[in-house]
């Protein structure tokens, strides 16, 4: 599916999976403990433009993913910019109260999100879902039985939809010949999940069986996709310190904002 | 005859198989959680709870150590399986959640399907996440109602949704006869042959 | 060899043993074939003699003598179950890696043994986009790559259409030759000829008679038939072909186009569906025909007109009482946990109460389901569940009744049993529309017959029987 919308590959496909996911906890934990807004600025600035430049992606996707990007993170920190304490007021309606100190406070969380956003999807695009367990078990040393639980699940979650989508087109014929009462509410919603759940964990048990037949046990075994750590890896892991270091120094160069501690 | 001890496939299998159940139905009904914020009175956090149900439920019906967070990775997991969402923060939260099932459930040593075992570890994953989101969300310099409104929705959205709604969900589960497939077993079954 | 001395088997929780005793001896490269009313454990008795029990499945079980082959290799039902990865290359891989066989020259192996069961697909073909028969075959690669000596084979054609069927019987029949073979199947026309031997058990677990195949036919065909199971001669206890009195006009199509993404799938013109006909819905696999009957109940989209008594049909609401669908999945058309309340809830709005609980009793009865009553639906095995969406139907009144398959995976005497119970729909003037791949069913009952052919749904002309 990925292939009909991408363009072109960069060394990040290359890159090991679980570089990837480490670097994406090091995003985090930087992110987190940043609390100049003019540093994060810059960061979140970058990681949009390595997005836009190395996910491979064709950009009028990734324009639109990053516009509702954007409006989810001023969602998500909307209870910062109404209710926040500070001394500044720049707005006041009701119990609504957006201060200057608030405000800033709710830009800084909304770039925390969209740094950390455009990291992961950067690694959606540029990831096979199947490699990162592999990887997980060949440099991770992850138990296969965990890892090939999720690969098995992976499969079954476009089924899992097909039966609700069905579900659904069942409960619309029978509804006019019943009483409401057993299709709506929390009743209704009960029974289609309980449904769900029901025929997903028969079949799961059932594959479960059929692997083992196959002769699948936690022991040792070989692997049909090879991964490894190459030079790509070394690449990434210097492009996002690279990254670090420019928006620590952008950061207090050019200041956007006016002040430079969100708290 | 031996009973294999730990986690066999089929437990593992089955509990990301729960987890992914409820990512699928969170994706189709997850605009609601999104929807609610713009007002930043935390009615989203009412809602809250559904990300951590698929431990619970999880538990429930397998009761053996492990599974809990097993199912709480898988669903955060799930969120990038099925909508192509690579979160990092929510893969945390995730692991966060799940031990704090995990913790619940071990003292009370994997044994009671009770409503209060289900409730008490709706409520725990529910705090267990607010340290971390006080220093993300600079929780500390909201106005005190606010806060108060936000941690009190959350509380019991973890106790409703994870707690009451899981436990009402393993037993209409139960009486499907599925879960006879499933779960730890009492040994000595075989008396009698 | 297979060696099974005095098996006692219970699962746990059942309140009965499974088995009680049974012997069984199956020779070196012999083709067993196992017959026996549902639930009469050869399932169980495969998954004991392939040491799933109790090594998969936790079941205990004890036995004088337990003389299994440690590597078997299993092809189950359903498709949608037995395979672990997304692609062709993978799951056969998977096998593979199973066993840590060398990964150069893994994807030789591949290509090798999907050119032995006649797959002709890419590698990295998604096994999602594969056709039933398609997977089975897939699946049958997958046995071959464990070098097992032994295959067991739990009802591998039971979700296949005829043609798919018979297909992938040729396909394990050029295989099998240094093989021991064991298989449970109840649709036995195509391997009959092909076993050596064949194992008839009853409902409670033994085994009831032993002997070649054409000795089999001869001398048990009164406990095949009364066991249910499809044999060469079933057809000729079928129910008697119905004679039709059509009245007016219930559906009318005009220029009904249902397209997927960019294609047009189906194209209907000037199709009339009348009061009390029994029609059949016939075509291969993928040619739409689940998509008509969704479409019809304006389930998904299409373009033209769809008419039911003159009214214009626009939204399933004004459709849905007087057309009832039973799809193909009878566990998501229940809403209730009591098999009771299922045909109940259909009655309970028509009748007062204690019409409603005979009426549910008496269909309940007919369809052999009274004893399930207070079970809950999902519970019941698949037979049950299918005749208990129709037995949802039976309930409901409605004017005309469309089935996708109802017949498939049923045993002989189910499914003679809704042919029975159609039969009698139509002649109290209900229309029966019903999807179908069984020949003898498309031979023996519909007063019309519609070909989907070419993405063009005809009706086809010169049947007999009206």
């Amino acid at each position: 599916m990925l292939d009909m919308i991408k363009n072109y590959t960069t060394f990040i496909d290359r890159t090991n999976p679980v570089t990837k996911l480490s670097l994406g906890v090091m995003i985090f934990i930087t992110v987190v403990l940043m609390h100049n807004p003019n540093q994060l600025f810059y960061l979140a600035l970058m990681l949009m433009l390595t997005l836009l430049l190395f996910s491979g992606v064709r950009i009028r996707y990734l324009v639109l993913l990053i516009g509702v990007m954007l409006a989810f993170g001023l969602f998500s920190s909307a209870y910062m910019i109404f209710y926040g304490e500070g001394r500044t007021t720049l707005f006041s309606f009701g119990i609504i109260h957006v201060t200057e100190e608030s405000l800033m406070r709710g830009i800084h969380i909304m770039m925390r999100g969209l740094a950390l956003s455009f990291f992961g999807a950067l690694i959606i695009f540029t990831t096979r879902i199947t490699d990162v367990f592999y990887s997980l078990m060949q440099q991770l040393r992850i138990k296969p039985k965990y890892a090939y639980s999720f690969m098995a699940a992976i499969r079954m979650v476009p089924i899992i939809a097909r039966e609700y989508i069905s579900l659904r087109q069942a409960r619309k014929v029978r509804k006019p010949l019943i009483h409401k009462k057993y299709v709506s509410g929390i009743t209704g919603f009960k029974t289609t999940i309980v449904t769900l759940l029901s025929q997903s964990i028969r079949r799961a048990w059932r594959l479960s069986v059929a692997m083992e037949s196959k002769g699948f046990d936690d022991g040792p075994r070989t692997y049909y996709h090879q991964t490894s750590f190459s030079i790509s890896d070394f690449w990434l892991v210097i492009f996002t310190v690279l990254l670090f270091i420019f928006s620590m120094i952008f950061g207090t160069i050019i200041e956007p904002f006016a002040t430079t501690d969100a708290r | 005859m031996t009973l294999r001890k730990g986690l066999t496939l089929a437990d593992v299998l089955i509990t990301v198989v729960v987890a992914l159940v409820f990512a699928v139905v969170y994706s189709i009904w997850g605009g609601v959680y999104t929807a609610l914020q713009p007002l930043g009175l935390h009615l989203n956090e009412l809602v809250y709870g559904v990300w951590f149900i698929a431990a619970v439920v999880a538990y429930l019906i397998i009761r053996k150590p492990g599974v809990a967070l097993i199912a709480e990775f898988a669903a955060a997991s799930g969120e990038t399986i099925v909508m192509l969402q690579f979160d990092v923060m929510l893969m945390l939260y995730g692991v966060i959640q799940g031990l704090a099932c995990e913790i619940v459930f071990a003292l009370i040593r994997y044994k009671s399907v009770s409503l209060m075992a289900a409730v008490s570890a709706g409520v725990a994953a529910a705090l267990s996440t607010l340290p971390l989101d006080w220093f993300y969300g600079y929780l500390g310099q909201l106005e005190t109602w606010n806060l108060v409104l936000m941690i009190g929705f959350r509380v019991l959205s973890g106790a409703l949704i994870a707690g009451w709604l899981a436990h009402v969900l393993y037993r209409a589960l139960k009486e499907t006869g599925v879960l006879k497939l499933v779960g730890s077993r009492r040994a000595g079954h075989d008396e009698g042959l | 060899m297979i060696e099974i001395k005095n098996l006692r088997l219970r699962f746990p929780d059942a309140e009965e043993k499974r088995f009680t005793g049974l012997d069984i001896t199956i020779k070196e490269k012999e083709k067993v074939l196992i017959l026996g009313p549902s639930g009469s454990g050869k399932s169980t008795l495969l998954n004991v003699m392939g040491s799933l029990i109790p090594h998969a499945m936790e079941v205990p079980l004890k036995a004088s003598v337990l003389n299994v082959p440690k590597n078997g290799a299993y092809v189950f039902q359903e498709p949608d179950s037995q395979f672990t990865m997304p692609s062709v290359a993978e799951e056969l891989a998977f096998v593979l890696e199973n066993k840590s066989a060398p990964v150069n020259g893994m994807e030789e192996r591949i290509k090798t043994v999907l050119d032995t069961v006649g797959l002709d697909v890419d590698i990295r073909t998604t096994i999602d986009t594969l056709s039933g028969g398609m997977k089975q075959k897939l699946a049958v690669a997958s046995a071959l790559l464990q070098n097992a000596e032994t295959f067991f084979l739990d009802e591998p054609t039971s979700m296949l259409d005829e043609s798919a069927a018979r297909n992938l019987w040729e396909t394990v029949g050029s295989i099998w030759d240094d093989k021991t073979v064991v298989i449970v199947e109840h649709r036995v026309d195509h391997i009959w000829d092909m076993v050596d031997r064949v194992i008839l058990m009853d409902d409670s677990g033994g085994i009831t008679a032993d002997g070649a195949p054409g000795q089999i036919l001869e001398e048990q065909r009164a406990l095949l038939d009364a066991f249910g199971v499809w044999h060469p001669y079933s057809w000729h206890r079928a129910p008697a072909p119905v004679s039709y009195d059509p009245g007016e006009t219930l559906i009318r199509l005009e220029g009904l186009k249902i397209t997927r993404g960019k294609r047009q799938i189906l194209h209907a013109d000037g199709i009339n569906i009348n009061k009390g006909e029994w029609v059949t819905v016939e075509g291969g696999n993928g040619s739409g025909k689940t998509s008509f009957l969704l479409a019809i109940m304006k389930l998904i989209k299409s373009d033209g007109r769809i008419h039911y008594r003159d009214r214009n049909i626009t939204k399933t609401s004004e459709i849905a009482g007087d057309v009832y669908p039973v799809f193909q999945n009878p566990e998501l058309q229940f809403i209730t946990h009591k098999v009771f309340d299922e045909v109940y809830i259909n009655l309970e709005l028509h009748f007062d109460k204690t019409e409603a609980m005979r009426q549910t009793g008496l269909i309940l009865e007919r369809m052999g389901l009274a004893p399930l009553s207070h079970l809950h639906p999902l519970e019941i095995s698949t037979g049950q569940k299918r005749r208990l969406s129709v037995a949802t139907a039976a309930g409901g009144v409605p004017e005309v009744i469309m089935l996708d398959e109802p017949t498939f995976g049923l045993d002989q005497n189910h499914a003679f049993r809704l042919l029975e119970l159609f039969d009698e729909m139509v002649r109290q003037g209900t229309t029966v529309v019903m999807i179908t791949h069984d020949e003898e069913i498309k031979k023996r009952y519909p007063s019309k017959r519609l070909m989907i052919e070419d993405g063009m749904l005809r009706e086809k002309t010169g049947v007999e029987n009206a």
